[in-house]
């Protein structure tokens, strides 16, 4: 036996190595970070309560998007033919939205009393219904996945039960993941006073909701490609192309909704003359919203799978530049105060909880059944054997 | 009914199972809606917004004694520090303003304006920050879970956290809420500058200094009024009110722009599940089309 898990050990890619001493190095902060208190361990102050813990939030609950669209598409519109992708991307989503958990807890000042989120409601906070969507939602995350846990082991008895309340489980998480979505928009809307007029609109919740879809597809059509690397795994090539063909639209209205948001409030003017904060716009613009849909405009981009890559790079990127914007380098200083840089704990525990994802992911992409789906597809007879249920 | 099991994968959740659930769920959404509604409604509960406690500030006044800072510390029981802001142990803190070229100078008293609708009460997840029926907005200091959301929220960078302590707390102004003579600060002002009353005297007051001496006060205005839904701290001044560090904000107030989004909350949840469930019952039929196409490249 011992023999057995050392032989394992040796087995695994070296860069596993690396992530585990990244997620140990990471939790170690972390306790102390929780020890003793956010003061001595993050730049945080009065000018800037929120730091890069949040930007890092919105980002991955946005990339974390991928699961649910692809669940309503899969489940609700009956496009069967993308079910091999529902397995890996509804495990990037749940471990995503572990990570967010995890840095949410970081971030209370009173961790303490995290639990007080259930017993004491507000229910006119937008910060409250956030976070029950979440913890919520995680759970959903958690049910979609109990088949690739279970199968192989003794309790996979249970997977019929499961799947008989797949659809509806996915409608309730399909629900709640487009209120938490747009609601983390909405969180931004009170900050009028500090939030840089490019970013700040009151179609935020409407703007975070759509760029959720495009960064969720491209997470699915980048994470094909990387683990192919890592895996030897992938999607058929048809089906990216198919996700790739939903990006021009949504990109799409969510440009011509921002401009015409800036053109109505008549602040399109900021749109060159606002120094930094234009370059940051027009880069956001440009990268994740222009450059991708001329690429998945095109036929051949769609077709090759490394122009897909290097195109849903481009839209993940762009949003999670939104989202960082939105959160941190368009908050405008206030007078006098120095700007807000990332303690190193602050980068030190979230590099940590990062790698622990990817450790995460590839230990369950090397033990359990996540790909099982990838061989099937050319069949689609049994493609859809998840939702199957006893007749 | 048999029909309408998926033929290609065979899924049975039945459209009886199905309804069952998505109206369990609704009703569930509807009975958040109404109680939303409730919490809405008790919160402005109370005195009748004229007599709200509040504070009257004449900035044209004052003479920047600073009086006020120590009586505040004094009663609040808060540290010396030296400081040029708000912090967890300054709950109010006089600041000067002199204009570039030195014609032109004014004081402001910083400390809690006590919104009449307070966005750091709207953001507050756990509800540790409430607007009392008399109009103080107060903090329960065993309830904050350090979110900071009303740090973010507030349009006067007001809350302050104690970054000092390991379990911090969010501290600011009370208005001296239970004390019964009233705010230390205003009680230690030694020209009247500040003065403690009720809300809708205090705007007559103001009023009635601007009537006998037009044109002294900026815009003839009173601050606090109207601006941002109007607060229980007003303030009166010879210069622009920017110039003295009050943002512009309007006569609405922030928490009502948010609550045109949270309010659609519960519709909004009711209305997804019921559109996913329609197109998931409609598009049963059309599935094995879409297979066999293989979709839309
Ligand atoms: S000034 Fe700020 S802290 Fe005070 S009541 Fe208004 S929003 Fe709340
Ligand atoms: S920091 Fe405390 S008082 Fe402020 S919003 Fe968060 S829980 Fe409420
Ligand atoms: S009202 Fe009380 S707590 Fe507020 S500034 Fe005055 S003395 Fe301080």
């Amino acid at each position: 036996m011992q023999k057995k898990i050392i032989d394992e050990l040796r087995d695994m890619p070296k860069f596993v190595y690396v992530l585990a001493m990244l997620v140990a190095f990471g939790g170690a902060v972390g306790i102390y970070r929780l020890y003793a208190g956010l003061g001595a361990t993050t730049n945080l102050s009065k000018a800037y309560p929120w730091g890069i813990w949040i930007s890092f939030d919105l980002s991955t609950v946005a990339l974390s998007g991928g699961a649910f669209t692809l669940a309503a598409l899969v489940y609700v519109f009956h496009m069967h033919n993308l079910h091999a992708a529902v397995r890996p991307t509804v495990l990037a989503g749940l471990l995503g939205y572990t990570s967010v958990l995890i840095i949410l807890f970081m971030d209370l000042g009173r961790w303490d009393r995290a639990y007080h989120f259930l017993i004491y409601p507000n229910l006119n906070s937008a910060l409250f219904e956030v976070s029950w969507c979440i913890a919520l939602y995680s759970s959903i995350l958690v049910y979609e996945l109990s088949p690739v846990l279970l199968q192989n082991t003794k309790w996979k008895g249970a997977i019929p039960v499961l799947e008989k309340y797949t659809v509806p489980m996915v409608i309730a998480g399909v629900s709640l993941s487009t209120l938490h979505q747009s609601s983390l928009g909405t969180l931004f809307i009170v900050m009028s006073a500090r939030l840089h007029p490019l970013w700040h609109s009151m179609l935020l919740p409407i703007f975070f909701l759509i760029s959720s879809l495009a960064s969720g597809l491209a997470l699915i059509i980048a994470g094909a490609t990387v683990s192919r690397w890592v895996f030897k795994r992938s999607l058929p090539q048809k089906l990216i192309a198919k996700l790739g063909w939903f990006l021009p639209w949504i990109l799409g209205v969510y440009l011509v909704l921002k401009l015409g948001e800036l053109e109505v409030t008549d602040e399109l003017h900021y749109l060159f003359t606002s120094g930094k904060y234009s370059v940051l716009f027009i880069s956001e613009l440009v990268f994740g919203m222009i450059i991708p849909i001329i690429m998945f405009s095109r036929k051949e981009v769609r077709h090759s799978r490394n122009a897909s890559m290097i195109g849903a790079f481009f839209v993940m990127a762009g949003v999670v530049l939104n989202r960082f914007n939105a959160s941190w380098f368009a908050i405008q200083p206030l007078q006098g105060v120095e700007a807000y840089k990332p303690h190193w704990m602050e980068v030190a525990i979230l590099v940590g909880v990062a790698s622990g994802v990817f450790l995460a992911y590839t230990l369950i992409g090397r033990y359990f059944p996540l790909f099982d789906e990838t061989i099937k597809i050319d069949e689609p007879k049994h493609a859809p054997k998840l939702i199957a249920a006893t007749e | 009914m048999n029909n309408n099991s998926c033929q290609t994968c065979g899924t049975d959740v039945s459209r009886r199972d199905f309804l069952k659930i998505a109206g369990a769920s609704t009703c569930g959404i509807a009975v958040a809606a109404l109680t939303s509604g409730e919490a809405l409604a008790s919160s402005n509960e109370g005195l009748p917004l004229e007599e709200h406690k509040a504070m009257l500030y004449d900035s044209t006044v004052c003479i920047g004694c600073k009086q006020c800072e120590a009586a505040c510390k004094l009663d609040n029981n808060l540290a010396e520090e030296d400081v040029n802001d708000l912090s967890g142990n300054t709950f109010t803190i006089i600041k000067e303003y002199i204009s570039e070229d030195g014609t032109e100078s004014a004081f402001r008293k910083y400390q809690c304006m006590h919104c009449v609708e307070p966005s750091c009460v709207a953001s507050c997840p756990v509800a540790a920050l409430t607007k009392l029926g008399d109009g103080p907005v107060v903090y329960d200091e065993d309830v904050c879970i350090g979110c900071r959301y009303c740090m973010q929220a507030c349009p006067y960078g007001v809350p302050a956290y104690d970054w000092s302590q390991a379990y911090p707390l969010i501290r600011k102004c009370d208005l001296c809420y239970d004390r019964p003579e009233g705010p230390a600060c205003a009680e230690t002002c030694p020209k009247g500058a500040l003065i403690y009353g009720k809300r809708g005297e205090l705007i007559q007051m103001a009023k009635e200094r601007i009537a006998l001496n037009p044109d002294k006060y900026y815009e003839n205005r009173v601050f606090g009024e109207h601006d941002g839904g109007g607060t229980s701290f007003l303030i009166l001044a010879a210069v622009p009110f920017e110039k003295i560090g009050l943002p512009p904000l309007g006569n609405e107030s922030l928490p009502s722009h948010t609550h045109t989004a949270t309010s659609v909350v519960p519709g909004l949840f009711a209305g997804v599940a019921g559109l996913m469930s329609s197109i998931y019952i409609r598009t049963k039929d059309n599935e094995d089309d879409d297979l066999h196409e293989g979709g839309t490249t």
